[in-house]
Order: structure tokens, then sequence, then C-alpha cells
């Protein structure tokens, strides 16, 4: 409250410096006319009253300034006086004050940029209410020692429903993403077909915009297949007609009734969500490959309900008999969808703060060198009545005057840098990866006929998977991803590709025709960008070091200039003493070298997981990134120490 | 920072003038001529110093001012003692009077 009182009374004196000394003048004259009459009431003459009164006060002026200091204005005409000095001082040292500004803008800039992407990947990933309590459930059944995760049976997920202790709302539901499916609606088109079972929208608090949403009728075997619309495709395809309820389309060849339309932004690029349906047989069969997404009770943490859901599962015994053991696993719906993303963003966190890191230092560093070097304008400052924490002030203030404008700059580099950074980080974020095991396909290969090389169908990036190639015959009727090799090395157009297609039948739909090296390509984006942006990072925290090394090194190195000078008056030659101030100069930068060195053969140890085909602990990067800090200490030394020598040590020992 | 005379003289005025506020309120002429009489001239200080010491005070919330009218009629800033400055003022009394007996006891054995 104290603090409060005086706060506002400084700010008042700020705003109304004139009031305020206009009522300290006022207080004090009615003193000093006081006394005046006290005294012509005493008999003296006016004049000797005044001036009687006056020598009583004191120094009117004085006092008035006293008094102006204790209520506020006074710290603030001093703060002012600050600013104005360290914009002189700021200005009169140009060459430090851009290093400097510039440093700590760079650190500034890329971490503002790159935390705000961050921030907008990680930390806001999940567009629901109370994404916390969102989770992913699968099942691991250990059996005759081997362990495999499933994802839980209609059975299971009824089952935990029904308990209700733990979850809210669960639902099994997925994108046909890589498969789109064949939608007609008067026209053929091949379209984003989400597949959800009942009480899936509600795990992710999604009403209907129209009718209503999946049931639990729906979801049986041969009950009519329902369907709703995504929001997007229902402008795009039925211009956001209201009496689409009850309409039919056809999805997959099979009749599907409209019962709803969704709300924008849910599952942007699914155009139509049918129900999931199931046989009774099939409800109880695990590893369906539809994921299984819950909305946990509030306060019901991931271990609790892993436990109590294991516990009842192993109770009810439901699903395939022979498992010899059950266990619930429960991760977080934002570890699901970030735990890609994070293998990007960690090791992005990390350079961004070592940058920042290595721009405060700098900063640092460059301070401490220019501190000692006006050591004697303190003194000076100090000896003709600056008080100590007068001083502090002082720098404080060019301090701040040095991270504002820093902070500035680095806002605008942060801004510029923004756009760029998000069209190269990998932002698209797995939604609802089918990562499953298709039990079916492992009834289905009856025998074997040969054994072929693994092959990384999933990318250059993930280790390939023990694989069963069956005959295309055999697996259910998907539409299907086609590879051809032509024979010359002539590659046929796409419209003669889709014309062949249509020779086949009318109603073949050929979607995307793509170079097998545009389709490799994308594979890689990701860990290319990632490349890419820890390159830059680095390029810009060595870059950022050189800076230190050289603006360090030439600082310490213009402190002895009157050393120089000395040392030449006493008979050192120019040659000699460059030499001996480049080696005292090069013994730090060897000692940082080799520290630096053993730092990063380490932490190469921590980054080899986003490395293939290279050693981590190259040793031509070392030897270059060692030689060229090396050198910017020797050149930095160097050429202050040749310009100091050059110099007549007459002038050299007056400098400063 | 050790303390300095300058401070201990502040510390006593500060307790002398929270003294002639402890029945009212005063603008700082009364103050002055009060402690005048108070201490019989023998503090004569000059009678400006006064105000910054009433205005640290009042920033430390010891002192509450006020713009008011004297008995014949004249604008004046008025400072009373707020709770804070009165149990300033008793710490101070206390404080003040163990060390004069201290000192008496000193003096008088």
């Amino acid at each position: 409250m104290r603090i409060l009182r005086h706060a506002l009374a400084r700010c008042r004196a700020l705003v109304r410096r004139d009031a305020v000394a206009g009522e300290i003048r006022d207080e004090m004259q009615f003193h000093v006319q006081m006394r005046i009459e006290e005294y012509e009431r005493q008999g003296m003459p006016p004049d000797d009253a005044r001036r009687a009164a006056s020598r009583r006060f004191g120094n009117l002026a004085l006092m008035q300034d006293r008094g102006y200091d204790v209520r506020g204005g006074g710290l603030m005409d001093t703060v002012l006086l600050d600013v104005r000095y360290g914009v002189r001082s700021l200005l009169k040292h140009r060459a430090f004050s851009t290093v400097a500004i510039l440093t700590l803008a760079i650190g500034i800039g890329v971490s503002t940029a790159l935390f705000s992407v961050i921030d907008a990947a990680l930390l806001r990933p999940l567009p629901y209410p109370h994404p916390e309590e969102l989770v992913g459930v699968t099942v691991r059944e250990t059996y005759n020692g081997k362990s495999g995760r499933y994802d839980p049976s209609m059975a299971d997920l009824r089952a935990w429903r029904g308990s209700e202790r733990i979850f809210a709302h669960i639902g099994a539901g997925r994108v046909t993403g890589v498969v789109p499916r064949v939608v007609e609606t008067g026209q053929a088109e091949r379209l984003i077909v989400g597949e959800a079972s009942e009480d899936f929208l509600e795990v992710y608090g999604v009403k209907p915009l129209l009718g209503t949403a999946i049931q639990i009728e729906d979801t049986r075997e041969g009950a009519p297949v329902v369907a709703l619309l995504g929001y997007t495709y229902w402008q795009s395809r039925f211009g956001g007609a209201p009496d689409v309820v009850g309409r039919v389309i056809r999805i997959a060849g099979v009749p599907a009734t409209i019962v709803g339309v969704l709300p924008a932004g849910f599952y942007r690029e699914t155009a139509v969500w049918q129900s999931k349906q199931t046989s009774v047989f099939g409800a109880s069969l695990r590893g369906s490959g539809t994921p299984v997404e819950g909305r946990l009770r509030p306060g019901v943490t991931l271990v609790q309900a892993e436990r109590e859901l294991t516990d009842l599962t192993k109770r009810t015994a439901s699903g395939a008999g022979g498992a010899t053991d059950v266990r619930v696993e429960i991760r977080s719906m934002y570890d699901l969808e970030t735990g890609g993303s994070g293998k990007t963003i960690t090791p992005l966190a990390w350079g961004v703060s070592l940058i920042l890191l290595i721009a405060c230092v700098n900063v640092a560093g460059l301070l401490l060198a220019r501190g000692a070097i006006r050591e004697p304008e303190l003194a000076i400052r100090a000896s003709i009545g600056a008080g100590r924490g007068r001083l502090v002030r002082q720098l404080l203030t060019e301090n701040l005057l040095l991270s504002f404008a820093a902070g500035v700059v680095g806002v605008g580099l942060a801004w510029s840098a923004l756009d760029a950074l998000v069209a190269i980080i990998p932002m698209s974020l797995p939604a609802n990866a089918p990562a499953t095991v298709n039990l079916t396909v492992l009834e289905l290969p009856r025998r074997v006929i040969g054994v072929v090389g693994n092959v990384r169908h999933s990318g250059p990036l993930w280790a390939p998977m023990p694989e069963v190639y069956v005959l295309y015959g055999q697996a259910a009727p998907h539409p299907l991803r086609i590879v051809l090799r032509p024979r010359s090395s002539a590659v046929p157009s796409g419209d003669r590709l889709r014309q062949m297609a249509q020779a086949v039948g009318p109603k073949v739909l050929v979607g995307r025709i793509r170079s097998g090296a545009d389709d490799l390509g994308e594979r890689v984006l990701t860990p290319r960008r990632r490349t890419l942006l820890l390159g830059l990072l680095g390029g810009l925290g060595m870059a950022l070091t050189l800076v230190g090394i050289f603006s360090m090194t030439a600082y310490a190195v213009a402190r002895r200039t009157k050393e120089i000078g000395i040392r030449m008056a006493l008979g050192a030659g120019p040659a000699d003493v460059t030499r001996t101030i480049v080696r005292d100069a090069a013994w730090p930068a060897l000692l940082g070298l080799s520290v630096g060195s053993a730092g990063a053969f380490y932490a190469t140890r921590v980054i080899a997981s986003f490395l293939f085909d290279t050693t981590p602990h190259d040793p031509a990067t070392f030897a270059t990134v060692a030689a060229l800090m090396g050198g910017a200490a020797l050149v930095a030394a160097w050429v202050p120490a040749r310009r100091a020598a050059r110099v007549d040590p007459v002038i050299a020992l007056r400098a400063e | 920072m050790p303390k300095t005379n300058s401070d201990q003289l502040h510390g006593t005025l500060d307790m002398l003038v929270l003294k002639t506020l402890q029945n009212g309120r005063l603008h700082g002429y009364a103050i002055a001529l009060r402690l005048e009489r108070l201490s019989n001239d023998v503090l004569k200080v000059e009678e400006g110093s006064l105000y910054p010491a009433l205005y640290r005070m009042e920033a430390r919330g010891w002192l509450a001012s006020e713009w008011g009218v004297t008995a014949t009629a004249r604008r004046a800033r008025f400072y009373k003692l707020t709770r804070q400055g009165r149990a300033q003022l008793e710490a101070e009394t206390a404080s003040w009077t163990r060390l004069t007996a201290a000192v008496q006891g000193v003096l008088g054995s």
C-alpha cells in the first residue's frame, strides 16, 4: 500500500513536474511569509524582517530542490539526464554499440521467432476444450513372451465407457488419409473419408452444426450407413444447403444417409465421416486399425486410468482368448500429436537457447571490457560527487538503453523471419497416424514363396519393419498405389497414364501422379528442413561466437595500447610487440577451443539421432570450426596490436 | 553502510517532528514554531530543512498531508500522523528513553 502510494506520488511528480514544484514553492513561501509577519509584529522594519526570515529559512532555492528530489521529481530528472548521457555515450562509441546491439538483436530475434513457432506448434496444438483430458488408448498383449500393442476392440471400449469412472467420453475413429475413397454425390470423386464410432465426436467436444452425431445403433453390422459432412465439403459440394440431412450419397459404392454436418475446423481435410460398423465377432477383435481416443474425467491421472482399466480388462477378460497378459496403455493426446514434431522442436529449442546465451555472453564480455576502459571516467565522476548508487543508476540506464535498442531491432528481425520460419519448419502434425498391426493380413498368407530384402516403406527415416507381401487379390480391395518403371528412360506423361487407366474401366480414378524423386523427396522433406534449420542456427551461433571472440580479443588488446607504448619506448621492435600480444591472446583462445571441442564431442552424441550416413564426429568439421575460431582470435589480436605497434610510442602513451 | 552523524541527526529530527504532531494536524510553520518552543531554541537548524524531512517522512508513510486553511484564512499544507507514524514515534521514544537511561546510568555512577 505504501509502495503504491509512493509510486503514485512519483508518477504524479513525473506527469505534473511543475505542479509539484509549485506546491513546494507555495508551501515554503507561506512559511517565510509567516516568519516575516512574526518579525514585523516584533517591531522589525519590513526589509530587515524579510532578510532575517529568509536567513532563518536557509537557501530557499536549495530547499526547494531538495524537497523536489525527495518528492520524486528529482529522480525522474536524473533519469532523463542519464538517458540523454547514455544515448550520447552509445552514439560516441558507435562500433561498440553496433556490435552489442546487433549481437543482442540477433539473439532476441531468433529466439523470439522460433519460440513463437514452437508455441504455435507445440504448446497450443489441440484446438479442443480441455485438451489435457484427451488421451489415446492402446492395449498391450503379451503372448508367449512376445508383446504387441494393439488398438482396443469395440468391446473393450464399451466396457470402459460402461464403468463411468475413468472416461467422460470414449470412441474409435480414423481417417483414411492415404487411401481416399470414392464418394458419389451425382458425380464420383476421391475424398478423404473418416470412420467413427459412437461417442467419438463427443470426445473432442464437437457437436454437429446440423442433425445428429453417430449413434450406437449405427455401428452394428448391417445397420444403414450414416454419414456426417465436414463443413468445408458441405459448403463446396452442397453450397451449405440446410436441407442436406436425409439425402443419400454413396461411399465406396455403399449408400449412406447424411445425418448431420460438422462445424468448421474439425479435421478440415476430412470431407465425410461415416459410421464405423463392426460385427458381433469383430467387436471383440483388437488391432482393428482404428485408434481409440477418450476424454478422461476431470482429475483422473494417466497412471490411475491405466491401472484401473488394466484391472477392469483383466477381470472381464474381453478380447481374443489366449493372451497371457493384458495391459492398457494410455498416452496423452498432446504427446501423441506432438511426438513427431518434438524431435524437430527439442534440438531447435536447445539451439535457440544457446544462441541467446552466446549473444548474452558476448554482450556481457563487451560491457566488461568497456567497463574496464571506463574506469577513469567513473573515477572522475565519483570524485566530483557522484555517489555509488548514482553511478550504478547511470550504467544501468545505459545498459537498459542498449537492451531496449536491441529489443526493438530483434523484434523487427523476428517479425520478418517468422514467415520464412513457418514455411520451413515441419508443422504438419500427424493426425491419427494408423500405426497398427492388421491382424487380417497376418491370417492370409497361406504359403511362403520367397524371401525378399527389406524396403523402407515408411520412408528412409524409419527402420524397416518385418513385412509380408501377399498377392493383391488376397487382400481387401483397397484403392491401389501403383509404382511403375517405364521401359525406356522417357517417362510417359500424366495424361497418357490417365488415359491408360480409363481404358481399364470408367470408374477407375487416378489420383496423384508423381515421379519417384518427388515422392521420396516429400518423405525426406521434414529431416531436410530440420537439417536446414539446424544448419542456420549453427551458422548463426558460429557467427556470433566469432564476433564475440573478435570483439573481446580486440578490446583486450586495445586496453594494452599504453603498455605497447611503454614497451616500444623501452626499445621493443614492432614485430616483437605484435608477437607478444598475439601470443598472449592465443592462450585463452586455445583453452576455449580445447574445452569447446571436448564439449562438442559429447554434444554430438545427442545429435547423432538426427543424422544419417554421417559420422557425428566428423573430423573435417571439427578442424574447420576450430581453425575458424582460432583464426578469428588471432586476427582480432593481430590487427590492433600491429596498429598500436606502428604508432609513435609517445602518441600511444597519450592514448585515452 | 555505517550510520553517519547526519543519519542520527535525521532520526532525532524525525522523532521531534512526529512528537509535535502527536496532538493533531499542523502546517510546516507551526511545526517549526513548536520545535523552537519545545527545545528552548537549543536546536537551531535552518528552518527550510524541515521540509525535505517532512516529504521524506510522508514518503515513508509516517505522515499524511493535505492543503487546508489556517485560522487567519490562509492556504497552507497541513501534516498529520498516520497510524504507522504513531507506531514509529512510540518505537523511537522507547528506544530514546532506553538510551538516555543507559547514558544517565553511566554518568551517574
